[in-house]
C-alpha cells in the first residue's frame, strides 16, 4: 500500500537538487564548512515553514537563497564563529575537487596540470576575498549560473544595482588575478 | 566607431549576452580588428569558463541531506507532539523533575577536573536532547549496535553513512554531530525509535565495539564498553537511553552517568 507523501517529503524532494547550491552559497557567507551546514540546515527549516507563502513555484531557487541570506544576516555572530580547533577544521575544510582532465584547453602535461590547479584555487581565493556585496552576486551569476533576475531576487536588490555590483565585482576579480593573466589569456 | 574604452565598458554585457544584436555586432567588429581588446576578451571569457567549472567549487557533504531530513522530521514530530506533550509530561513528571534538576545543576557548575571534558559533552547532549530514544513506554529496547559502530568508525574518516531501517519497526529519527573539546573526532548520537527490542543485544561484541560489560550502579544497569578508542557507557534514563562517549577514564564516565540518573 502506498501512502501519499507528507508535506515534509514533498518539500525535501524539491530541496534535494538544490542542496549543493545551498551549501556552496552558505559557504560563501560563513567561510566555515561546519557553519555552512548549520546555516543550510536552519534555512531549510525556515523555508519549509514559509513554503505556503511562496506563490510562484518558478522562484523557488532564488527564494531559497534569499532565506539563506536572511537567516545568516539575522544571526551573523552565530554563523561567523571562528572554528575552535585547527586540526578539526583542517580535516573538514572543503577543497575544490580534482579538476577534470579535459575541462578547459584540452589535455595537459603534469606541470600544466599543477598550474591549472593553482590557478583554480587562486580564482576561488580571489572571489572569497571580495567584499560580500560583490562576492555574492558574482558567485551566484558566474559560478552557479543564475540569471540577473534571479540574482536580484535572491539578494532582494533592484536589477540595476545587481548589474552594477556584478560587473564591478567581476572587474575587481579580474584585477586581483592580474599576475595570472598570461595563464588566462591563451 | 567603437573605442577600446567603450568595448571594455560593455565587455561584461557582451560576454553575458545582454547586448542588442546591433551593439553586439559593433563590439565583435572591434574585437576582430583589435588584438589588445581581443586578448582582454579572451581572458575574461576564460575566467568565466573557469568560474563555471564545477571542479573549482566545493562538493556538498553527504551528511547535509540527512541532517535536513532529520531536522524536518523533528520539527514535524515537535508539531504533532505538541498536543501530546502535556499528557506526556504529566505521565513522566518524576523523570521530568529529575531532568530539570540535572539541567539546573549542569547550568551552575560541575567541578570534576578530569571529567570536565565529558561534563561538557554530557551538558551538550542533555541540553540538546542528544539521547537515544528507543521508543516510548518501559519496554527494554536495543540500539542497532553494529550500525552505530559502523557509523562511528566511518565518522573518523570524515564520512557519514546511516543505514535505513535495520530491523522492521526500527526507524532512525535523528543524528547529530557532537564536538567535544579535546576530542579530535566528532561523533554521531542516534535518535532511534522502535517497537520491540532487547537490551541483551547490546552485550554482543561487534566490530569497533569492544564488548559491553554489564555493570550495576546505584541499582541501575549500565553497559560499559569502548569503541574506536572512546570509553562508552550505555544506560537507560527514564524513558530514554543515553550513550555517552568520552576520551576519559571509564570510572569518570560512569560517575557522570550515575549523576544524571
Amino acid at each position: 500500500m502506498v501512502f501519499p507523501a507528507s508535506k515534509e517529503e514533498r518539500f525535501e524532494k524539491e530541496l534535494q537538487p538544490l542542496l549543493g547550491l545551498m551549501y556552496r552559497y552558505a559557504l560563501r557567507l560563513t567561510r566555515n564548512p561546519e557553519m555552512a551546514q548549520d546555516l543550510a540546515q536552519d534555512a531549510s527549516i525556515k523555508a519549509f515553514e514559509r513554503w505556503d507563502q511562496l506563490k510562484d513555484r518558478e522562484k523557488f531557487r532564488p527564494w531559497l537563497l534569499r532565506i539563506i541570506f536572511t537567516t545568516f544576516a539575522d544571526q551573523r555572530r552565530k554563523f561567523s564563529r571562528q572554528p575552535e580547533t585547527a586540526s578539526l577544521d583542517e580535516r573538514f575544510m572543503p577543497r575544490g575537487r580534482e579538476p577534470k582532465q579535459e575541462s578547459v584547453g584540452g589535455p595537459t602535461s603534469p606541470e600544466e596540470e599543477m598550474l591549472r590547479k593553482e590557478l583554480g584555487s587562486k580564482i576561488k581565493e580571489a572571489l572569497d576575498d571580495l567584499p560580500e556585496q560583490y562576492r555574492l552576486p558574482v558567485f551566484l551569476a558566474y559560478a552557479e549560473g543564475l540569471s540577473y533576475g534571479e540574482v536580484a531576487s535572491a539578494l532582494d536588490c533592484p536589477l540595476g544595482t545587481v548589474m552594477s555590483r556584478l560587473h564591478r565585482g567581476r572587474r575587481i576579480l579580474r584585477e586581483k588575478l592580474e599576475e595570472y593573466a598570461p595563464l588566462l589569456a591563451y | 566607431m567603437v573605442t577600446c574604452r567603450e568595448v571594455r565598458e560593455q565587455l561584461y554585457f557582451f560576454l553575458d549576452d545582454r547586448l542588442e544584436k546591433k551593439e553586439a555586432s559593433f563590439i565583435q567588429e572591434h574585437l576582430d580588428a583589435c588584438p589588445g581588446c581581443r586578448r582582454e576578451h579572451q581572458l575574461e571569457s576564460n575566467l568565466n569558463l573557469k568560474l563555471k567549472d564545477q571542479a573549482l567549487w566545493e562538493e556538498v557533504p553527504s551528511a547535509l541531506g540527512l541532517r535536513v531530513r532529520i531536522a524536518l522530521r523533528e520539527q514535524k514530530r515537535d508539531r504533532t507532539a505538541l498536543s501530546a506533550l502535556w499528557a506526556f509530561f504529566y505521565q513522566q513528571r518524576a523523570f521530568v523533575a529529575v531532568a530539570g534538576l540535572v539541567l539546573i545543576a549542569l547550568g551552575v557548575t560541575i567541578n570534576l577536573r578530569e571529567g570536565t571534558q565529558a561534563t561538557k559533552l554530557v551538558a551538550h547532549m542533555v541540553r540538546d536532547h542528544h539521547v537515544l530514544h528507543l521508543g516510548r513506554g518501559s519496554q527494554d529496547l536495543a540500539v542497532p549496535v553494529p550500525e552505530v559502530a559502523v557509523a562511528m568508525h566511518q565518522m573518523t574518516r570524515g564520512e557519514v553513512h546511516l543505514p535505513t531501517a535495520s530491523q522492521p519497526g526500527l526507524e532512525v529519527l535523528g543524528a547529530r554531530f557532537c564536538k567535544f573539546e579535546g576530542q579530535k573526532t566528532p561523533m554521531i548520537v542516534y535518535l532511534v525509535a522502535g517497537k520491540e527490542v532487547s537490551l541483551h543485544a547490546l552485550a554482543r561484541p561487534v566490530k569497533g565495539f569492544k564488548g559491553f560489560e554489564k555493570v550495576s550502579l546505584k541499582g541501575e544497569t549500565m553497559y560499559v564498553g569502548s569503541a574506536n578508542g572512546f570509553q562508552t557507557v550505555l544506560y537507560k534514563a527514564g524513558d530514554a537511553f543515553c550513550l555517552l562517549a568520552g576520551d576519559l577514564p571509564r570510572q569518570k564516565l560512569l560517575e557522570l552517568a550515575s549523576s544524571i540518573l
